[in-house]
Order: structure tokens, then sequence, then C-alpha cells
């Protein structure tokens, strides 16, 4: 463990700038009342367009909000949205994964599923779902899971694989435990690593791709300050008042920054091994 | 060989299937009643049946499914809803734009991504490797229509060097068509570009700490002839595989990037039936990518057992 810490402290500058700033944005979400005290969805024409100032920091959109509150409270929607996703991912990803590898008998009719879910270009799933499912912030969260869970529960089968036919499954085995006291104690607590790694990426792509969906008109209705929806605002007014988009966009790049280089951070610090493979820094 | 390609061919059609009933089941989501929900608001009680009656919605399901898939074998994808054409006819018209965008973004990557990999291994560990993994992160960071957004403000609006959107086609005007399709391309690349980067930099750092590299290194061969003789051709199978898979987020990142810049392809084609509940369309464009995607993974799935027998054993 000191090991670990002494890596984390002096070996990974990213995983401390990523940790700083995820922890800068979560602060945010959780003081966006404190922080912009204002309405998000309050119209006034007449203060429409106006370019960034001390009084709005990031300037106005077309409606006259200020844009500086939108992005501060859409941070809650963003984070929120990311956040059901990475859980339901997590658990549903997780269950699968320990399913097929542990049963071997489960294993092909569960991975030919996610194979065909995988199949899908992940946008045009979650927009074929969301689609059906109608706007709303569950259906995105179902949509951006659907589309993550495969990934997931590959990660998950293939530690499995190799954790029930460690030394210490075959001995807990061969005292008698049952395969849920096997699963629960044994697989389950020894997957932590990979899955905390894999789950910090989701929570960076879910992000990103709830931006995406409510660019096309499929994320949350339209007065909610999610990210997405703030940028997408400003698509009309590219060359008049380009700043509708700007300050939004980078506040969203910046958080799915802070998740990347968080996971980066963590593979190596918590998983040298593989971080070997695919050197990140 | 002939075994592990036909166990290959076999479980890709599983998987084609699973595909094709998942996407007939999305069509069950709709909350409500479809038919109702397609026809729009004011429609009759009789357009609402005529439709009901075109997609048969008033069958068992079983029976739903089974028709579904013996049309799906016969290259019918049904009637879109607002173009009254079929969605095969409509889908073959959008796609050379999404082949010609995919294309030249997958031109960009493989350059890019390679090469920036390359320079980053090459030089690990200076300030080279250092902003070039750097660049990288932030790529894999910013959404691709806020990038879009971005080249078309700076290029497009501000110096007016490229168009801010349309396509013209490769045969009225090459010229044309590569200006129109630049900036596009650009922004559908560059994740792909730092994810590619980053994974070909890593590859290459693997393969520069095998014993083979040291007893090269012993033999006195110079560090180029190494680089390049001994890393590269085995980091290569790696880097391979991985722009194989980047075909599919290119169609993924295509929707998104042809509705920035009006480009009328697949893509955009799927995010304009969304805001008409063109249902039809939406399955059709699902299934044939996803079967694009399917057939270019048993081909790089082969051509990899091929090259590399010990896989096909495992």
């Amino acid at each position: 463990m000191s090991e670990v810490s002494q890596r984390a402290r002096f070996g990974q500058p990213a995983f401390v700038v990523g940790l700083t700033m995820a922890a800068t944005f979560v602060l945010l979400a959780a003081l966006a009342d404190i922080i912009a005290p204002g309405s998000t969805s309050q119209i006034d024409i007449p203060q429409a367009f106006q370019s960034p100032s001390l009084q709005h920091l990031f300037g106005t959109d077309n409606f006259g909000r200020d844009i500086f509150s939108r992005v501060v409270h859409g941070s809650r929607i963003s984070l929120g949205i990311g956040l059901s996703t990475v859980l339901l991912t997590g658990i549903i990803g997780t269950a699968l994964g320990v399913l097929a590898g542990y049963f071997r008998s489960l294993d092909g009719p569960i991975m030919r599923l996610m194979d065909a879910l995988m199949a899908f270009p992940s946008i045009m799933l979650a927009i074929g779902i969301a689609a059906a499912l109608g706007a709303g912030s569950i259906s995105i969260v179902i949509a951006l899971t659907a589309v993550y869970i495969p990934n997931t529960a590959r990660i998950v089968r293939s530690s499995t694989l190799l954790l029930r036919e460690s030394d210490f499954v075959l001995a807990a085995r061969a005292l008698g435990a049952g395969h849920i006291e096997i699963i629960v104690r044994h697989i389950l607590i020894n997957l932590q690593t990979p899955l905390l790694i894999q789950l910090t990426f989701v929570f960076a792509y879910a992000i990103l791709s709830e931006s995406a969906l409510s660019f096309l008109g499929l994320g949350l209705p339209v007065p909610a300050p999610s990210w997405g929806n703030v940028i997408a605002d400003g698509r009309d007014y590219l060359s008049e008042a380009p700043w509708i988009c700007i300050s939004p966009g980078v506040t969203l790049s910046l958080a799915v920054l802070s998740l990347n280089l968080l996971g980066d951070g963590l593979r190596d610090v918590l998983d040298p091994q593989t971080s070997d493979n695919s050197k990140s820094q | 060989m002939m075994g592990f390609a036909l166990k290959r061919i076999a479980t890709n059609l599983v998987v084609l299937l699973l595909v094709s009933i998942l996407a007939f089941y999305l069509m069950a989501l709709v909350p409500g009643d479809p038919a109702a929900a397609l026809a729009g608001v004011g429609a009759s009680a009789a357009e609402i049946e005529a439709i009901r009656d075109q997609l048969g919605l008033d069958r068992p399901l079983p029976e739903r499914i089974t028709s579904w898939l013996i049309r799906l074998l016969h290259g019918d994808l049904g009637d879109s809803i607002t173009l009254g054409q079929p969605v095969l006819d409509i889908i073959g018209q959008r796609l050379p734009a999404t082949l010609s965008l995919s294309l030249m973004a997958m031109t960009w990557t493989i350059i890019f991504g390679v090469g920036g990999g390359i320079v980053a291994a090459k030089y690990s560990g200076t300030w080279i490797d250092r902003s070039i993994m750097t660049t990288a992160v932030l790529g894999v960071s910013m959404p691709n229509f806020w990038l879009g957004f971005l080249l078309i403000m700076i290029f497009g609006v501000g110096l007016l060097w490229f168009p801010t959107g349309g396509y013209v086609t490769l045969s009225d005007s090459p010229s044309q068509w590569f200006r129109h399709l630049l900036l596009p391309s650009i922004a559908l690349s560059f994740l792909q570009i730092a994810l590619l980067a980053r994974m070909t930099r890593g590859a290459l750092l693997d393969v520069l700490g095998q014993d083979y590299i040291h007893m090269a290194k012993a033999r006195g061969l110079t560090k180029s002839q190494i680089f390049f003789k001994y890393a590269l051709l085995n980091a290569a199978i790696p880097i391979v595989t991985v722009i194989g898979n980047t075909l599919s987020l290119m169609l993924s990142g295509a929707v998104i990037v042809e509705s920035v810049f009006s480009i009328p392809g697949i893509g955009e084609l799927m995010a304009s039936s969304i805001l008409s509940r063109d249902y039809p369309i939406i399955q059709g464009a699902l299934i044939v990518t996803a079967a694009m995607f399917v057939t270019i993974n048993l081909l790089m799935d082969l051509a990899y057992a091929w090259l590399n027998p010990k896989v096909r054993y495992e």
C-alpha cells in the first residue's frame, strides 16, 4: 500500500492534476447555488448576445441568459447523468461479466449478446434507444448504459476467467465453499481495480456522449442547462456570438480531461503491468 | 484454417441475427401506440390504421419478428415514412458521402496517428514526446461537434479558407470535394488520431523493452536500424488491429460531424430522421452500419488468423 501511495504522490503528476480537477468539478456541482445564484432559464431579451464581461463571465446567449450560471448548474446535470450511467453500467456489466466468466455455459449466450450490442456504432445505438424511449434523463442514462455495458462486461469476464482458476479460489472450493460464496468473497473483491479504472473512463465517455445526444436534440428538453444543450444553443450564432459555445465546450472538455487523466493515473498506480503496455504519459 | 474460418463466420451470423432482432425491438420500445406516434398529431383513425397495417403492428410478435427477418434476408428494410421510398435506396444514396468522409478521416488517422505515435516513441521522455501525448489526451477529451464548431469559427467564418458546410461529389469536382470534406474529416479524425498515437507509442515502447531488442543492440545494430527494422514490424499487429476497430468509431462520429457540417450522409439522415420520427430509417441505418461493422471485423479476424497461426487455436 505504501508503495502504491508513493507512486501516486511522486510518480504521477497527471493523476494528481486529474484528481484536483475532478474534485473542483464536484465542488462546482455541489456549490452551484452559491457560485452562480442567478437564474439559468430567465429570459432577458435586452441582455441577449452580451460578450463576456465581469457581470456575465461567459457572456449571455440569444435569450439573454447568463451562460456562466447555465454552465455551473449544468455541471449537476452532466455529472449526474455521467455518474448514473457509471453506476448502472458497473452493476449490470459486472453481473453479466461475472456470470459469463464464472459459469462457462452462460459464456456463449451472454458474450454473443454483448457482441451484437458492440456491433452497433456506439452513438447510433444510443440514438436508437434514446429516440425510442423519448427525451429525458432516464432514457439517456439507459441508452448510454447499453452502449458501455459490453466493454465493461468483457473486462470483468476476462478478469473473472483468471480469478476462477487462481490458487485461492481453488483452495476455497476445496474447503467446500459454494459458488455464491466464491463469487462474493473472492471474485467480486478482486475485480475492484480493473472496474475502477474502466468506470472512470466510462464516466468520461458518458459526459461526451450525453453532450452529443443533446446536440442532436435527443438530450434533455431544451431549457435544461446540460452542457451539451448549452453548447448546442450556440450553433446558429458561430460567427456573431462564438462565446456561447466556446466556454461551455472548454468546461466540458476540462471535465472529461480530468477523468481521462484520473483513469490513466489510476491505471499507472494500481495496475503497473497493463500500464507498461499502454504508457500514456 | 478452414475450420477456424467457418467457426468465425457462424459466430458472426449469430451476431447479425441478434443485431436485427435488437433493431426490431427498438421499434417495439416506442412508448404508446407506434402507429399513432408515426402518424403524428391530428392524424385520422383511418391514417393510423393504414400505418398499423403497413407495419403489420396488429399481428402477434413472433410472427412479426419472423416476417421482419424474412424481409431482411430479401434486402427489404421497409419504406421510409416521410419520404415514401425504400429505406435501402435512401441509405444507398447517402452512402458515398459518408464513405468519402470516413475514408478521408481514416487517411488522416493513419498518417498522423501512427506517425505521431512513432515520433513520440522515438523521442520518448523528451519534450517532443510530452507535447504529442498532451495533445493526444486533449484530443480524447473534446466533443467532436464542438471541435467542428471551432474549426468552422476559425477557418470557415474567420479566415474564410474553407466552406462552413455542404458537400460536392467527387465526380462533380475533386477539388471542391476535398475543400468541403477537409474540416469535417479533421473534426472526425482528431479523437481517432489521439487514440491511435497513444496506442502506437505504447506498442512500440513495449516491443523496445523485449530481449531480442537488447540482443540486436548487443550485436551492434544502430538505433534506427533497431527501431525501424525490429520494433516497428513487431508492433504492427496491435496497431493494425486498432486501425480496424477505428472504422466503427468513424461511422459513429460521422452521425455527429455530418450534422455539424450539413453533409448528406447516413449520419445526417439518421439525425434528421429522429426529429421526423422516421423509425424505419433509424432501424435501417442501424442494421446497415452494424452489418458493415460485423463484416469488416470478420475480414480482420480472418486476415489476422492467416497472418498469425497462433490465433487459430485459441
